[in-house]
């Protein structure tokens, strides 16, 4: 239904979605619906027995599509006989080494795993599966899963965004067949910097999940409270200057054009406001506030603490990183109750840390 | 580790689950981590029922699925690993966010785990274990225990001397369930195990026997015999030394091969009931893949790393590889081409 001229390309490719929940089932759908071998691979048991009886519901902007696709539960991975040529992988960033080391003898000896998430996880990727079997690739697509089953998906295809590129030129073979796979699902960019663009995702995501689901709010919500916008352009600016640290660019992502999209000065602000216009609802709450909603741990220390870890390697603070993973710590350690009552206690951790910093 | 260990056990199937029972039992705080969903349902519902010769007890256990380790808070004293071998990597990955920072891993697995264990969790941090027991796991929550504690037999030990110095106190914890023995040596300890497995698990699998009946098909005890010699041989070559386990003493190491034979008596005498189906043949049964290269494989690919041969066990994993991919049945029609193996050996 999607086809194109890369389809032919992809007939007979084995693929696996590892890690269906709302963006990978959302993102597995599309490909099923393309016609293409897509098999689910979930650790949540009741997910995939909605899946196996029902298909997968995911409700877009657009109206509800149901796809029925094979799906199988973690434990069902040793009784896999044909390996697969392309892994999606759509799990937390904390999760990307077990998800790896557990698919791993089921990835073709020229397949290929692409780490389609948050934070920095091409090395973990690389380091088990080897250097020509890793690819990278920033996600932004905002959905949700609360019930087992059924995706909200708040951005449809035309609004979901992709780069995919290879860490190293061992893997870069593989990218027009990952590229041509996700293109199924949204706009795919094939990135020659994949390490520049997703640190500039992580930017964006340091000033926009942790701070957001502190308050409780959804992105927009906080974004719009006051002082906390400022306190989001912090966050994300402390992370472009790990980013200068790190060797990395500054590039444009979302497929933005133009000069403020690609400025260390004028990048978190531009990025963050293109997000909150045309990918997220006013309702839509971070990855970070729906796991902890579901009393999981959060992908903090990938994000915010990975800013925090560059910049004190090399002797710098990181005020505002640093206080929004100590308050996310306590709240996933139950000291702290997230909540907009936080903001202030957020405004004074930094301004402590700060001080510390210059003292 | 102040005070009471909190302890989990990673991998609940018949070991495991038998294990996790006993050490609840015993008064330990206790939570099964587990990949069958199926079977975790059952458990929660009903608690683990571990039915043994004469003796069933049903137990209530704390159990979480996989997915569940992400809302874990506190971290885990005493992890006991008792997965496949070919799943210790993810497992230990998976585990490694919630082990305390003193925290120990102890690998009561068939295979030679170790060093995947210490690479993932650090040395520091990993214990070996031998384990001796047979049991089944057909239906969720229900296990079937064919030895009673006082015939299951464990010897933990560490590479790592700071973790090995622990060995006394991971035992007193595994008594629970078993005899426990430390071993100083359990590089070795580990490989004797893997010598009397190599003998008995994949090759009576594939004539699709329970082990009993496998040992009584005319020539088959030879092949088995044979294929344990060979993995002796292969593990003292790689540096390892005879050891004593499942009850053993010094006395009973006169000659490599004598010893892997007498292993081999043992684990049909003491070890094996009429019914008993090895592990492999329970995975196959299941549609699972089985230990072949971390049980056989593994010896194979040691004689071959010390310029020796292993056609036994080279013939046992090109057999089970077959029988794998669907390219060949499991049955007793296969031992021809045993037997032709171990004429050649």
């Amino acid at each position: 239904m999607n086809g194109g001229p890369d389809d032919a390309a992809l007939a007979g490719v084995r693929i696996a979605v590892l890690g269906t929940g709302a963006n990978g089932s959302g993102i597995g759908a599309d490909l099923a619906r393309a016609g293409l071998d897509v098999t689910f691979v979930d650790q949540w048991p009741a997910n995939v027995e909605a899946i196996r009886a029902r298909g997968v519901r995911v409700e877009l902007p657009t109206g509800a599509e149901v796809t029925e696709v094979p799906v199988l539960h973690l434990c069902e991975a040793a009784e896999l006989r044909e390996p697969f040529d392309v892994v999606l992988l759509l799990v937390k960033a904390y999760d990307t080494r077990w998800a790896c080391e557990l698919i791993r003898p089921y990835v073709a000896d020229d397949g290929v795993v692409v780490g389609v998430q948050n934070g920095m996880t091409a090395a973990d990727i690389a380091d088990i599966m080897g250097p020509h079997r890793a690819l990278g690739a920033v996600i932004e697509v905002t959905a949700a899963m609360d019930e087992p089953g059924v995706v909200q998906r708040h951005s449809g295809r035309e609004r979901s965004w992709f780069a995919v590129g290879a860490p190293d030129p061992a893997s870069a073979h593989h990218v027009a067949t990952a590229a041509a796979v996700l293109r199924h699902a949204g706009v795919v960019e094939v990135a020659d910097d994949i390490a520049s663009a997703k640190w500039m995702k992580l930017v964006l995501n340091a000033a926009e999940l942790v701070p957001s689901a502190i308050l409780d709010l959804s992105i927009v919500e906080c974004a719009r409270l006051d002082g906390m916008r400022e306190v989001m352009l912090e966050a994300g600016d402390e992370a472009i200057r790990a980013a200068g640290l790190l060797g990395l660019r500054v590039r444009p992502i979302f497929g933005m054009t133009g000069e403020a999209a690609s400025s260390p000065g004028t990048f978190v602000a531009t990025v963050l406001d293109e997000l909150l216009a045309g990918y997220v609802l006013p309702h839509s709450r971070s990855t970070v506030l729906q796991d902890w909603a579901k009393g999981r741990r959060a992908e903090v220390h990938e994000i915010n603490g990975a800013v925090v870890e560059v910049l004190a390697r090399s002797g710098e603070a990181a005020p505002v990183n640093r206080a929004v993973v100590e308050l996310a710590d306590a709240i996933e350690a139950g000291r702290m109750t997230r909540g907009t009552h936080l903001q202030p206690v957020l405004a004074a951790r930094i301004a402590e840390l700060r001080d510390a910093a210059s003292a | 580790m102040a005070g009471a260990p909190r302890v989990a056990v990673l991998g609940t199937g018949a070991n495991g689950a038998a294990i996790g029972a006993d050490l609840v039992r015993a008064g330990h705080a206790v939570t099964f981590i587990e990949q069958w969903p199926a079977h975790v349902d059952a458990m929660r519902e009903h608690g683990v029922r571990v039915e043994m010769p004469g003796l069933t007890e049903t137990t209530p256990v704390r159990v979480l699925h996989l997915c569940q380790v992400a809302e874990l808070r506190e971290p885990f004293d005493l992890v006991f690993l008792v997965v496949k071998a070919y799943d210790t990597r993810w497992a230990c990955e998976l585990i490694r966010p919630v082990l305390a920072e003193d925290g120990l891993v102890v690998g009561v697995q068939n295979g030679m785990t170790i060093d995947d264990v210490a690479d993932v969790v650090g040395a520091h941090r990993s214990m070996g274990a031998v384990i001796e027991i047979a049991a089944n796991l057909f239906r969720p929550g229900v296990v079937e225990r064919q030895n009673r504690r006082e015939e299951t037999w464990f010897a933990v030990g560490a590479t790592h001397p700071a973790a090995h110095a622990r060995a006394e106190e991971v035992a007193a914890v595994l008594r629970a369930a078993g005899r426990v023995e430390v071993s100083d040596d359990i590089r070795s300890s580990k490989w004797m195990k893997l010598v009397v497995n190599a003998a008995e698990l994949v090759p009576s699998a594939i004539l699709d026997l329970p082990l009993d009946e496998a040992v009584r098909v005319p020539g088959m005890r030879d092949v088995m015999a044979r294929t344990g010699r060979e993995a002796v041989r292969t593990s003292l070559e790689a540096g390892n030394r005879l050891v004593p386990i499942l009850g053993m003493t010094e006395d009973d190491l006169v000659d490599p091969e004598r010893y892997a034979d007498r292993l081999l008596d043992i684990v049909l005498d003491v070890y094996t009931l009429p019914s008993t189906l090895t592990t492999v043949l329970q995975d196959w049964r299941k549609g699972r893949r089985a230990e072949i290269e971390e049980l056989n494989g593994h010896v194979a690919r040691e004689a071959e790393r010390a310029g020796a041969a292993a056609p036994c066990n080279a013939r046992v994993v090109r057999l089970a590889r077959e029988i794998e991919c669907g390219e060949r049945a499991a049955g007793v029609h296969n031992l021809a081409e045993l037997l032709d193996a171990a004429v050649v050996a």
